[in-house]
Protein backbone atom coordinates (compact mmCIF):
# COMPACT_ATOMS: atom_id res chain seq x y z
CA UNK A 1 0.00 0.00 0.00
CA UNK A 2 2.50 2.68 0.78
CA UNK A 3 5.51 1.18 -1.45
CA UNK A 4 6.49 3.72 -3.58
CA UNK A 5 6.73 2.63 -6.99
CA UNK A 6 8.26 4.14 -10.34
CA UNK A 7 6.86 4.01 -13.82
CA UNK A 8 9.05 3.53 -16.62
CA UNK A 9 8.29 2.39 -19.98
CA UNK A 10 4.72 1.62 -20.60
CA UNK A 11 3.85 -0.11 -23.78
CA UNK A 12 0.52 -0.44 -25.29
CA UNK A 13 -0.67 -2.45 -27.72
CA UNK A 14 -3.09 -0.46 -29.93
CA UNK A 15 -4.65 0.02 -33.31
CA UNK A 16 -5.98 3.51 -34.29
CA UNK A 17 -5.99 7.03 -35.77
CA UNK A 18 -4.43 10.34 -34.22
CA UNK A 19 -2.55 10.64 -31.01
CA UNK A 20 -2.94 8.64 -28.24
CA UNK A 21 -2.27 10.90 -25.13
CA UNK A 22 -0.87 9.33 -22.15
CA UNK A 23 -0.33 10.12 -19.01
CA UNK A 24 -0.27 9.06 -15.02
CA UNK A 25 -1.61 10.67 -12.18
CA UNK A 26 -0.94 10.11 -8.09
CA UNK A 27 -4.09 10.75 -5.71
CA UNK A 28 -3.72 14.17 -5.47
CA UNK A 29 -4.21 14.50 -9.30
CA UNK A 30 -0.54 15.09 -9.84
CA UNK A 31 0.39 13.98 -13.18
CA UNK A 32 3.25 13.57 -15.30
CA UNK A 33 2.48 13.64 -18.79
CA UNK A 34 4.38 11.13 -20.85
CA UNK A 35 4.90 11.79 -25.02
CA UNK A 36 2.07 11.13 -27.07
CA UNK A 37 1.85 7.54 -29.40
CA UNK A 38 0.90 8.07 -32.93
CA UNK A 39 -1.50 5.52 -34.08
CA UNK A 40 -1.98 3.78 -37.15
CA UNK A 41 -4.02 0.99 -38.33
CA UNK A 42 -1.29 -2.38 -37.90
CA UNK A 43 -1.53 -2.42 -34.14
CA UNK A 44 1.01 -2.60 -32.84
CA UNK A 45 3.10 -2.15 -29.59
CA UNK A 46 3.72 1.32 -29.23
CA UNK A 47 6.06 2.64 -26.37
CA UNK A 48 5.87 5.70 -24.54
CA UNK A 49 8.41 6.44 -21.86
CA UNK A 50 7.29 7.19 -18.58
CA UNK A 51 9.26 8.81 -15.16
CA UNK A 52 7.04 8.78 -12.22
CA UNK A 53 7.12 7.74 -8.88
CA UNK A 54 4.13 7.43 -6.47
CA UNK A 55 2.63 5.25 -3.67
CA UNK A 56 0.11 5.63 -5.74
CA UNK A 57 -0.33 6.17 -9.57
CA UNK A 58 -3.04 5.51 -12.77
CA UNK A 59 -2.69 5.21 -15.59
CA UNK A 60 -4.74 7.33 -17.92
CA UNK A 61 -5.20 6.85 -21.82
CA UNK A 62 -7.37 8.50 -24.09
CA UNK A 63 -7.98 10.79 -27.44
CA UNK A 64 -8.71 13.87 -27.40
CA UNK A 65 -9.25 15.68 -31.28
CA UNK A 66 -12.18 14.76 -33.68
CA UNK A 67 -12.13 11.42 -34.99
CA UNK A 68 -9.36 9.90 -33.51
CA UNK A 69 -9.91 6.75 -32.30
CA UNK A 70 -7.94 3.76 -30.82
CA UNK A 71 -8.17 0.15 -30.16
CA UNK A 72 -6.22 -1.70 -26.86
CA UNK A 73 -5.93 -4.87 -26.69
CA UNK A 74 -3.10 -4.49 -23.98
CA UNK A 75 -1.56 -2.50 -21.81
CA UNK A 76 1.91 -2.76 -19.89
CA UNK A 77 3.90 -0.44 -17.35
CA UNK A 78 6.91 -1.42 -16.15
CA UNK A 79 7.00 -0.47 -12.32
CA UNK A 80 9.48 -0.72 -10.01
CA UNK A 81 9.55 0.06 -6.52
CA UNK A 82 12.30 2.17 -5.40
CA UNK A 83 10.97 2.76 -1.28
CA UNK A 84 8.86 0.76 0.87
CA UNK A 85 7.37 4.20 1.87
CA UNK A 86 7.95 7.11 4.19
CA UNK A 87 8.97 7.73 7.64
CA UNK A 88 6.01 7.47 9.87
CA UNK B 1 13.59 10.10 3.51
CA UNK B 2 11.99 7.41 1.87
CA UNK B 3 12.67 4.21 3.25
CA UNK B 4 14.42 1.58 0.86
CA UNK B 5 12.25 -0.94 -0.72
CA UNK B 6 13.03 -4.44 0.27
CA UNK B 7 11.61 -7.93 -0.86
CA UNK B 8 8.52 -8.69 -3.00
CA UNK B 9 4.95 -6.84 -3.62
CA UNK B 10 2.16 -7.62 -4.98
CA UNK B 11 -0.43 -5.47 -7.14
CA UNK B 12 -3.82 -6.64 -8.40
CA UNK B 13 -4.67 -4.69 -10.88
CA UNK B 14 -7.77 -3.41 -12.38
CA UNK B 15 -8.95 -1.10 -14.86
CA UNK B 16 -11.75 1.41 -15.30
CA UNK B 17 -12.83 1.71 -18.62
CA UNK B 18 -14.38 5.17 -19.11
CA UNK B 19 -17.02 4.84 -21.68
CA UNK B 20 -18.16 8.23 -23.04
CA UNK B 21 -20.71 9.11 -25.50
CA UNK B 22 -19.68 7.81 -28.70
CA UNK B 23 -19.54 4.31 -30.86
CA UNK B 24 -17.68 1.46 -29.25
CA UNK B 25 -16.80 -1.88 -30.62
CA UNK B 26 -16.40 -4.64 -28.39
CA UNK B 27 -14.77 -7.77 -29.52
CA UNK B 28 -15.71 -10.95 -29.58
CA UNK B 29 -14.90 -13.48 -26.53
CA UNK B 30 -14.16 -12.86 -22.86
CA UNK B 31 -15.65 -9.70 -22.67
CA UNK B 32 -15.94 -8.16 -19.16
CA UNK B 33 -17.68 -4.88 -19.83
CA UNK B 34 -20.91 -6.41 -21.04
CA UNK B 35 -23.99 -4.76 -22.56
CA UNK B 36 -25.42 -4.98 -19.06
CA UNK B 37 -22.87 -2.92 -17.58
CA UNK B 38 -22.84 -0.36 -20.71
CA UNK B 39 -26.75 0.57 -20.70
CA UNK B 40 -26.60 1.01 -17.20
CA UNK B 41 -25.17 4.48 -17.88
CA UNK B 42 -26.95 7.46 -16.96
CA UNK B 43 -28.60 9.74 -19.17
CA UNK B 44 -29.08 8.02 -22.20
CA UNK B 45 -32.82 6.74 -22.91
CA UNK B 46 -32.35 4.03 -25.53
CA UNK B 47 -29.51 2.28 -27.42
CA UNK B 48 -29.76 0.12 -29.86
CA UNK B 49 -27.62 -1.94 -32.20
CA UNK B 50 -27.88 -0.75 -35.60
CA UNK B 51 -24.89 -1.85 -37.69
CA UNK B 52 -26.13 -5.53 -39.57
CA UNK B 53 -22.77 -6.01 -40.74
CA UNK B 54 -20.72 -5.61 -37.79
CA UNK B 55 -22.84 -7.83 -35.32
CA UNK B 56 -21.66 -10.81 -36.19
CA UNK B 57 -18.05 -10.84 -34.64
CA UNK B 58 -17.88 -6.96 -33.64
CA UNK B 59 -21.44 -5.40 -32.10
CA UNK B 60 -21.49 -1.71 -32.22
CA UNK B 61 -23.40 -0.31 -29.91
CA UNK B 62 -24.39 2.72 -30.79
CA UNK B 63 -26.36 5.06 -27.75
CA UNK B 64 -28.99 7.47 -29.33
CA UNK B 65 -31.70 9.37 -27.74
CA UNK B 66 -35.08 8.63 -29.00
CA UNK B 67 -36.85 11.71 -29.34
CA UNK B 68 -40.28 11.31 -30.98
CA UNK B 69 -41.34 15.07 -31.61
CA UNK B 70 -39.26 16.68 -33.37
CA UNK B 71 -39.49 20.01 -31.78
CA UNK B 72 -37.80 19.10 -28.50
CA UNK B 73 -34.88 17.50 -27.03
CA UNK B 74 -32.77 16.89 -24.30
CA UNK B 75 -29.20 17.03 -24.62
CA UNK B 76 -27.35 13.94 -22.97
CA UNK B 77 -24.28 13.25 -22.23
CA UNK B 78 -23.59 10.01 -20.85
CA UNK B 79 -20.11 9.46 -19.43
CA UNK B 80 -19.79 6.56 -16.85
CA UNK B 81 -17.32 4.26 -15.75
CA UNK B 82 -16.84 0.66 -15.02
CA UNK B 83 -14.43 -1.54 -13.40
CA UNK B 84 -12.58 -4.43 -15.09
CA UNK B 85 -10.35 -6.69 -12.48
CA UNK B 86 -8.52 -9.18 -13.98
CA UNK B 87 -8.68 -11.36 -11.28
CA UNK B 88 -4.79 -12.06 -10.71
CA UNK B 89 -1.99 -10.39 -9.18
CA UNK B 90 1.64 -8.99 -9.50
CA UNK B 91 4.43 -10.02 -7.76
CA UNK B 92 7.52 -8.24 -8.09
CA UNK B 93 11.00 -8.06 -6.60
CA UNK B 94 12.14 -4.57 -5.56
CA UNK B 95 15.54 -6.10 -6.21
CA UNK B 96 14.48 -7.07 -10.28
CA UNK B 97 14.07 -5.14 -12.98
CA UNK B 98 11.03 -3.32 -13.70
CA UNK B 99 8.55 -5.80 -13.55
CA UNK B 100 6.12 -5.16 -16.48
CA UNK B 101 2.21 -4.56 -15.09
CA UNK B 102 -0.25 -6.32 -17.81
CA UNK B 103 -3.19 -4.53 -17.39
CA UNK B 104 -4.84 -6.26 -19.90
CA UNK B 105 -4.12 -9.77 -19.93
CA UNK B 106 -4.42 -12.20 -23.04
CA UNK B 107 -7.41 -13.95 -21.27
CA UNK B 108 -9.39 -10.87 -21.54
CA UNK B 109 -9.25 -9.63 -24.76
CA UNK B 110 -10.90 -6.45 -24.48
CA UNK B 111 -10.53 -3.92 -27.44
CA UNK B 112 -12.40 -0.65 -26.69
CA UNK B 113 -12.95 1.63 -29.98
CA UNK B 114 -13.86 5.11 -29.51
CA UNK B 115 -15.36 7.49 -32.33
CA UNK B 116 -16.94 10.40 -32.57
CA UNK B 117 -20.51 9.94 -32.03
CA UNK B 118 -22.79 8.63 -35.06
CA UNK B 119 -26.57 9.50 -35.28
CA UNK B 120 -28.87 7.74 -36.92
CA UNK B 121 -32.14 9.43 -38.88
CA UNK B 122 -34.68 6.73 -39.25
CA UNK B 123 -38.03 6.84 -40.95
CA UNK B 124 -38.87 9.58 -43.43
CA UNK B 125 -38.75 13.31 -43.88
CA UNK B 126 -42.08 15.30 -44.63
CA UNK B 127 -41.78 18.59 -45.50
CA UNK B 128 -42.32 21.28 -42.40
CA UNK B 129 -44.80 24.25 -42.51
CA UNK B 130 -45.32 27.37 -40.46
CA UNK B 131 -42.98 28.20 -38.13
CA UNK B 132 -40.62 25.80 -39.48
CA UNK B 133 -39.41 28.47 -42.74
CA UNK B 134 -39.79 26.11 -45.27
CA UNK B 135 -40.11 27.17 -48.74
CA UNK B 136 -40.07 24.75 -51.34
CA UNK B 137 -38.27 22.24 -49.75
CA UNK B 138 -39.13 18.49 -49.12
CA UNK B 139 -37.04 15.09 -49.17
CA UNK B 140 -38.34 12.47 -50.20
CA UNK B 141 -36.55 9.89 -48.83
CA UNK B 142 -37.41 6.82 -46.79
CA UNK B 143 -33.88 5.55 -46.47
CA UNK B 144 -31.65 6.05 -42.81
CA UNK B 145 -29.27 9.07 -42.93
CA UNK B 146 -26.21 8.48 -41.22
CA UNK B 147 -25.22 11.97 -39.96
CA UNK B 148 -21.36 11.96 -39.29
CA UNK B 149 -20.68 13.99 -36.13
CA UNK B 150 -17.44 14.60 -36.52
CA UNK B 151 -16.44 18.29 -37.18
CA UNK B 152 -19.64 19.94 -35.65
CA UNK B 153 -19.76 23.81 -35.85
CA UNK B 154 -20.83 26.57 -34.13
CA UNK B 155 -24.00 26.83 -36.49
CA UNK B 156 -25.79 24.54 -38.42
CA UNK B 157 -24.35 24.14 -42.09
CA UNK B 158 -23.67 20.99 -43.91
CA UNK B 159 -20.26 20.62 -45.64
CA UNK B 160 -21.46 17.84 -47.93
CA UNK B 161 -23.47 14.99 -48.40
CA UNK B 162 -22.21 11.32 -49.51
CA UNK B 163 -24.50 8.96 -50.70
CA UNK B 164 -23.41 5.48 -51.48
CA UNK B 165 -22.45 6.25 -55.10
CA UNK B 166 -22.09 9.56 -54.74
CA UNK B 167 -21.22 13.11 -53.62
CA UNK B 168 -24.92 14.83 -53.65
CA UNK B 169 -23.28 17.90 -53.23
CA UNK B 170 -20.25 19.91 -53.16
CA UNK B 171 -18.18 20.95 -50.30
CA UNK B 172 -18.71 23.92 -49.41
CA UNK B 173 -20.62 25.22 -46.73
CA UNK B 174 -24.42 24.63 -47.62
CA UNK B 175 -26.89 27.52 -47.49
CA UNK B 176 -30.48 27.81 -48.00
CA UNK B 177 -31.81 26.18 -51.01
CA UNK B 178 -29.77 23.52 -51.47
CA UNK B 179 -30.68 20.58 -54.03
CA UNK B 180 -30.66 17.42 -52.37
CA UNK B 181 -31.25 14.71 -54.63
CA UNK B 182 -32.62 11.66 -52.96
CA UNK B 183 -33.11 8.07 -53.73
CA UNK B 184 -34.48 4.85 -52.12
CA UNK B 185 -32.25 2.86 -50.72
CA UNK B 186 -29.10 4.78 -50.74
CA UNK B 187 -27.51 5.57 -46.96
CA UNK B 188 -26.40 8.90 -46.67
CA UNK B 189 -23.54 10.66 -44.85
CA UNK B 190 -23.71 14.28 -43.63
CA UNK B 191 -20.62 15.77 -42.57
CA UNK B 192 -20.87 19.67 -41.22
CA UNK B 193 -18.11 22.08 -41.37
CA UNK B 194 -14.75 21.71 -39.93
CA UNK B 195 -15.11 23.26 -36.30
CA UNK B 196 -15.49 22.85 -32.73
CA UNK B 197 -18.21 20.76 -30.78
CA UNK B 198 -21.21 22.25 -29.34
CA UNK B 199 -23.73 22.92 -32.28
CA UNK B 200 -26.89 21.87 -31.89
CA UNK B 201 -27.18 18.81 -33.94
CA UNK B 202 -31.03 18.76 -33.83
CA UNK B 203 -30.65 22.15 -34.85
CA UNK B 204 -28.45 21.07 -37.84
CA UNK B 205 -30.71 18.47 -38.37
CA UNK B 206 -34.09 20.97 -39.11
CA UNK B 207 -32.05 22.71 -41.09
CA UNK B 208 -31.19 19.66 -43.30
CA UNK B 209 -34.78 19.16 -43.28
CA UNK B 210 -35.65 22.54 -44.65
CA UNK B 211 -33.00 22.78 -47.15
CA UNK B 212 -33.12 21.06 -50.69
CA UNK B 213 -35.39 21.88 -53.86
CA UNK B 214 -38.59 19.96 -54.47
CA UNK B 215 -37.56 16.99 -55.74
CA UNK B 216 -39.87 14.20 -57.93
CA UNK B 217 -40.95 11.33 -56.99
CA UNK B 218 -38.24 8.66 -56.87
CA UNK B 219 -40.49 5.84 -58.39
CA UNK B 220 -43.53 6.46 -61.13
CA UNK B 221 -45.66 3.45 -61.62
CA UNK B 222 -47.96 2.47 -64.11
CA UNK B 223 -50.25 -1.11 -64.26
CA UNK B 224 -51.44 -2.54 -66.69
CA UNK B 225 -54.13 -4.06 -67.04
CA UNK B 226 -55.71 -1.84 -64.69
CA UNK B 227 -58.38 -5.05 -64.18
CA UNK B 228 -57.02 -8.50 -63.70
CA UNK B 229 -58.01 -11.63 -62.51
CA UNK B 230 -55.89 -14.29 -60.34
CA UNK B 231 -54.22 -16.11 -62.58
CA UNK B 232 -53.69 -13.15 -64.88
CA UNK B 233 -50.82 -11.35 -66.51
CA UNK B 234 -49.89 -7.85 -65.20
CA UNK B 235 -47.42 -5.58 -66.17
CA UNK B 236 -46.06 -2.99 -63.47
CA UNK B 237 -44.00 -0.23 -65.34
CA UNK B 238 -41.52 2.44 -63.28
CA UNK B 239 -40.41 4.99 -65.65
CA UNK B 240 -37.54 5.81 -63.26
CA UNK B 241 -36.26 2.72 -63.44
CA UNK B 242 -35.94 1.65 -59.54
CA UNK B 243 -38.20 -1.50 -59.43
CA UNK B 244 -34.34 -3.65 -58.69
CA UNK B 245 -34.86 -2.63 -55.04
CA UNK B 246 -37.01 -4.44 -54.30
CA UNK B 247 -36.62 -8.19 -54.08
CA UNK B 248 -40.05 -10.06 -53.16
CA UNK B 249 -43.84 -8.89 -54.05
CA UNK B 250 -46.79 -9.79 -52.35
CA UNK B 251 -50.74 -9.46 -53.15
CA UNK B 252 -53.03 -8.11 -50.96
CA UNK B 253 -56.85 -8.14 -50.96
CA UNK B 254 -59.72 -8.06 -48.60
CA UNK B 255 -61.26 -11.83 -48.13
CA UNK B 256 -64.65 -10.93 -47.93
CA UNK B 257 -66.48 -7.41 -48.75
CA UNK B 258 -67.05 -6.50 -45.90
CA UNK B 259 -63.59 -6.89 -44.12
CA UNK B 260 -61.39 -4.56 -42.90
CA UNK B 261 -57.82 -6.15 -43.27
CA UNK B 262 -56.27 -7.17 -45.71
CA UNK B 263 -54.75 -10.92 -46.65
CA UNK B 264 -51.80 -10.82 -48.05
CA UNK B 265 -49.95 -13.68 -50.29
CA UNK B 266 -46.37 -13.57 -51.23
CA UNK B 267 -46.04 -14.20 -55.30
CA UNK B 268 -44.09 -17.04 -55.66
CA UNK B 269 -40.74 -16.49 -57.41
CA UNK B 270 -41.27 -17.89 -60.50
CA UNK B 271 -44.38 -16.09 -61.18
CA UNK B 272 -42.88 -12.63 -61.75
CA UNK B 273 -39.71 -11.75 -63.77
CA UNK B 274 -38.59 -8.06 -63.14
CA UNK B 275 -36.46 -5.10 -64.60
CA UNK B 276 -35.35 -2.12 -63.68
CA UNK B 277 -38.20 -0.62 -65.01
CA UNK B 278 -40.83 -2.93 -65.70
CA UNK B 279 -42.08 -6.26 -63.57
CA UNK B 280 -44.23 -8.93 -65.08
CA UNK B 281 -46.20 -10.66 -62.59
CA UNK B 282 -48.54 -13.66 -62.75
CA UNK B 283 -51.32 -13.17 -60.44
CA UNK B 284 -51.30 -16.66 -58.62
CA UNK B 285 -54.72 -18.64 -58.81
CA UNK B 286 -54.97 -19.83 -55.46
CA UNK B 287 -55.37 -16.12 -54.20
CA UNK B 288 -59.13 -17.53 -52.89
CA UNK B 289 -61.20 -14.63 -53.99
CA UNK B 290 -64.86 -16.21 -53.97
CA UNK B 291 -65.72 -12.89 -55.94
CA UNK B 292 -64.83 -11.36 -59.30
CA UNK B 293 -63.46 -7.97 -59.69
CA UNK B 294 -61.75 -7.86 -56.30
CA UNK B 295 -59.44 -4.77 -55.60
CA UNK B 296 -55.87 -6.32 -55.53
CA UNK B 297 -53.25 -4.27 -54.34
CA UNK B 298 -49.70 -5.43 -55.27
CA UNK B 299 -46.44 -4.11 -52.90
CA UNK B 300 -42.84 -4.53 -53.72
CA UNK B 301 -40.84 -5.50 -50.84
CA UNK B 302 -37.04 -4.73 -49.71
CA UNK B 303 -36.12 -7.43 -48.04
CA UNK B 304 -32.40 -6.49 -47.79
CA UNK B 305 -32.63 -2.39 -46.88
CA UNK B 306 -29.48 -0.77 -46.12
CA UNK B 307 -30.82 1.00 -43.89
CA UNK B 308 -31.94 0.07 -40.40
CA UNK B 309 -35.79 -0.96 -39.66
CA UNK B 310 -37.39 0.10 -36.88
CA UNK B 311 -38.94 -1.89 -34.68
CA UNK B 312 -42.45 -2.17 -35.74
CA UNK B 313 -42.24 -0.27 -38.66
CA UNK B 314 -43.59 -1.14 -42.02
CA UNK B 315 -41.17 0.68 -43.96
CA UNK B 316 -39.63 -1.72 -46.12
CA UNK B 317 -42.81 -2.55 -48.74
CA UNK B 318 -43.87 -0.14 -50.88
CA UNK B 319 -47.29 -0.49 -53.35
CA UNK B 320 -47.00 -0.92 -56.73
CA UNK B 321 -49.89 -0.77 -58.30
CA UNK B 322 -53.64 -1.53 -57.20
CA UNK B 323 -55.86 -3.72 -60.05
CA UNK B 324 -59.40 -3.67 -60.35
CA UNK B 325 -59.45 -0.02 -58.41
CA UNK B 326 -59.01 3.55 -58.96
CA UNK B 327 -55.19 5.14 -58.74
CA UNK B 328 -53.39 4.20 -56.17
CA UNK B 329 -54.68 6.09 -53.07
CA UNK B 330 -52.95 6.96 -49.73
CA UNK B 331 -55.05 5.37 -47.14
CA UNK B 332 -52.80 6.05 -44.08
CA UNK B 333 -52.25 2.62 -43.34
CA UNK B 334 -48.33 2.92 -42.67
CA UNK B 335 -48.05 0.94 -45.76
CA UNK B 336 -46.40 3.82 -48.67
CA UNK B 337 -47.91 5.04 -51.99
CA UNK B 338 -44.78 7.01 -53.68
CA UNK B 339 -46.61 7.44 -57.12
CA UNK B 340 -46.43 11.17 -57.15
CA UNK B 341 -45.07 13.67 -54.93
CA UNK B 342 -47.54 16.33 -54.07
CA UNK B 343 -46.96 18.80 -51.85
CA UNK B 344 -48.81 18.84 -48.37
CA UNK B 345 -49.66 15.30 -49.35
CA UNK B 346 -49.41 12.80 -46.87
CA UNK B 347 -47.73 10.89 -49.14
CA UNK B 348 -45.19 9.69 -46.38
CA UNK B 349 -45.34 6.15 -44.16
CA UNK B 350 -46.81 8.25 -41.23
CA UNK B 351 -46.17 5.26 -38.94
CA UNK B 352 -42.03 5.71 -38.12
CA UNK B 353 -41.03 8.82 -36.63
CA UNK B 354 -37.65 10.25 -36.97
CA UNK B 355 -35.30 9.38 -34.81
CA UNK B 356 -33.56 13.19 -33.10
CA UNK B 357 -30.86 12.67 -31.52
CA UNK B 358 -29.14 14.42 -28.57
CA UNK B 359 -27.15 17.37 -28.77
CA UNK B 360 -23.83 15.90 -28.32
CA UNK B 361 -21.16 17.26 -26.10
CA UNK B 362 -17.99 15.72 -27.56
CA UNK B 363 -15.58 14.14 -24.30
CA UNK B 364 -12.31 12.55 -24.54
CA UNK B 365 -12.49 9.25 -24.52
CA UNK B 366 -10.14 7.29 -22.38
CA UNK B 367 -9.56 3.85 -20.38
CA UNK B 368 -7.90 5.02 -16.61
CA UNK B 369 -6.32 2.04 -14.99
CA UNK B 370 -6.74 1.47 -11.33
CA UNK B 371 -4.30 2.88 -8.74
CA UNK B 372 -1.40 0.51 -8.48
Amino acid sequence: MNTINHCGPISILVMGSGNLRVSLNNLALKSYTCNPITMDASGDFKVTLGNFANQKMQLIIETSAIDEYFRISSIIPYIKPVASGYPL
Amino acid sequence: MPIPATGTFKIYPSLFINLVDGEYDLQAGTDPVTEQALASAANIAAYYNSEVNNAATCPKLRRAELNASATAYTPAVGTYETQVFLNHEIIFDAAGTPTPIEFISADFPLGVRFRQPQVVILGTFESWQDNRQVTNTKLKARQSVVFDLNNLSGTTYVNHISAVDAILSSTSQWGANQVFGTTLGHQFTVVNNPGGPGASLFHAIQNFYLQGTYNTAWISLSISPSSANPGDTVVITDANGNLDLFTDFKICWKPNPTATDLVCSLVPRTFWTKTSTQLTLKLPVDIGLPYGNRIMRIFGLITSPTWPIPAGASNNEVELGRLNSTPLLTDGSGIYNLTKDKRNDSYYDRSVSPVVLTNRKIINPRIKTGFF
